[in-house]
């Protein structure tokens, strides 16, 4: 997907050489609570194969 | 933080369902709350644009958070309601996205708060004109009724945003109405945009699947012709040829979509990725694309000199002259199918006299033309201009002669030329 393509460059451009961002793995009220301790957004990119 | 729901899987399936989401791609951003804060919906390359949308999107700027607050705060802020309006109608939420299109409309009748572009649109389009387009076009999508884009239509006849209107109707017509509603629909769309192919195919297609009227659908074909005669398009092509074989004319369809519509597209995408090639050729950051077209265009017409010698024109640009050689080097000139054939070599001899490199296989290349056509003018020719590169005037002279003796009347002051140009060139050095 050009999409998902274009996302991980993204990634790559906003990446730091102290962090790099990676793909949250839990579900999404995880990555939630852990935007909410941390002050942080969250990226949510709806993906489809089909 | 990223996460990245997959509509195939359980966790990702429940994210859709809570947020709603029906197209992808579709970016949403969620503030800490777990609040939508804005979205992104498609995708369109290159890379750069999507990230310039995302980070306007983290700096706040017309957020879907920031639009909600300006319009909650100031309800007579029409453009707030316009872009907050567009926001909803990106993730396909009409009820939302209508009353605030309305609302807009009420604010700003006359088109003063501003314009938007697209991605896919040329050109900006006016707010007000977008605002009707899209709750006309939510007729449409929503309750199948065309008459709202229809009075849309006639509100705004031409433009970008009534071809667009056209185009979603053409959707309806073409799929669900009777035959005879469609074809006036067809008329109709034809008189607006009378210059454009695709309408006409689109007719085309529908007389086909109607299996006729057959004289309407000539009448359409020769329109789509000449519409598109000196930029053949395969689609188009492949409508006609369908509906010439239907129309009891095979033969017309072969001759617009039989082998030598194939061959005459191979050579025109193979020239074409060497257009794209050569003019990228001295721009370094370039180089991986110009490379990989030069390639693409020999695998696509493998062994035409004509292309060959100018892939290796790139190459020499790009600084590779063992590359050129490679593909338009000895090696091509002693293949069998080209060592006898004048014409190859000739371009063979040509291209590498123009560049003054690999003379001497030019020279080998070039005496051999003469031996397989002795009385060719133009193969002296090219014999005196590769010894004259080389400075080997004598030689040159004596070729040059040959190509003046065996010349045709036509073309004989032209040879005299060259020999006198030699012949300066053969003093100067003395």
């Amino acid at each position: 997907m050009r999409k998902a393509a274009a996302l991980s460059c993204l990634l790559a451009m906003a990446a730091t050489a102290a962090v790099a961002q990676t793909w949250h793995q839990g579900t999404l009220e995880d990555a939630l609570a852990r935007a909410k301790t941390q002050s942080k957004l969250v990226l949510v990119d709806f993906y489809s194969d089909g | 933080m990223l996460f990245r729901a997959d509509r195939e899987e359980e966790r990702g399936a429940a994210a859709f369902t809570r947020f709603g989401v029906r197209g992808t791609p579709t970016t949403i951003i969620l503030g800490p709350d777990g609040a939508e804060v804005d979205w992104i919906v498609s995708y369109n390359p290159p890379v750069e644009m999507f990230a310039a949308k995302i980070e306007k999107a983290l700096s706040g700027t017309d957020t879907v958070k920031s639009l909600r607050a300006a319009v909650a705060a100031n309800p007579q802020d029409a453009a707030a309601a316009f872009k907050l309006a567009d926001k909803f109608r990106e993730r396909a939420l009409e009820d939302k996205a209508a009353p605030l299109f309305k609302q807009y409309l009420a604010l700003d009748p006359y088109g003063r708060a501003g314009a938007i572009k697209p991605d896919y649109l040329r050109a900006p389009v006016g707010y007000v004109e977008w605002a009707e387009y899209q709750l006309a076009y939510f007729g449409l999508s929503a309750r199948r009724d065309p008459a709202p884009l229809r009075a849309f239509l006639k509100k705004f006849p031409s433009g970008q945003m009534a071809r667009l209107g056209y185009s979603s109707l053409k959707g309806l017509f073409y799929a669900s109405a009777p035959a005879p509603e469609a074809f006036a629909f067809y008329e109709e769309y034809a008189a607006a945009f009378p210059a454009d192919a695709y309408v006409f195919q689109s007719w085309l297609e529908r007389i086909i699947e109607a299996k006729g009227p057959l004289d309407k659908g000539r009448e359409v074909a020769a329109r789509l012709e000449t519409l598109t005669e000196y930029n053949p398009d395969a689609w188009v092509n492949a409508t006609l040829a369908r509906f010439y074989v239907m129309a009891g004319d095979p033969a017309k369809a072969e001759a617009l979509f039989g082998p030598a519509f194939a061959e005459s597209l191979s050579s025109n995408a193979a020239f074409g990725l060497l257009e794209f090639a050569d003019y990228w050729a001295a721009d370094a950051a370039r180089r991986e694309a110009v490379l990989a077209a030069a390639a693409s265009a020999v695998k696509i017409l493998p062994g035409n000199p004509n292309l060959l010698q100018r892939v290796a024109g790139i190459y020499l640009k790009l600084g590779d002259e063992a590359k050129a050689l490679e593909v338009f080097g000895p090696a091509f000139a002693k293949a069998k199918e080209n060592w006898d054939d004048t014409s190859p070599l000739r371009t063979y001899v040509w291209f590498w006299t123009k560049e003054g490199r690999n003379l001497l296989g030019a020279l080998a290349a070039a005496r051999h033309t003469v031996e397989l056509r002795p009385r060719a003018y133009y193969l002296w020719s090219g014999l005196a201009d590769v010894l004259a590169k080389m400075k080997d005037y004598p030689e040159a002279l004596r070729a040059a002669e040959k190509a003046v003796e065996f010349a045709s009347e036509a073309s004989r002051p032209a040879q005299q030329k060259n020999l006198e140009r030699i012949k300066a060139a053969a003093a100067v050095k003395k």
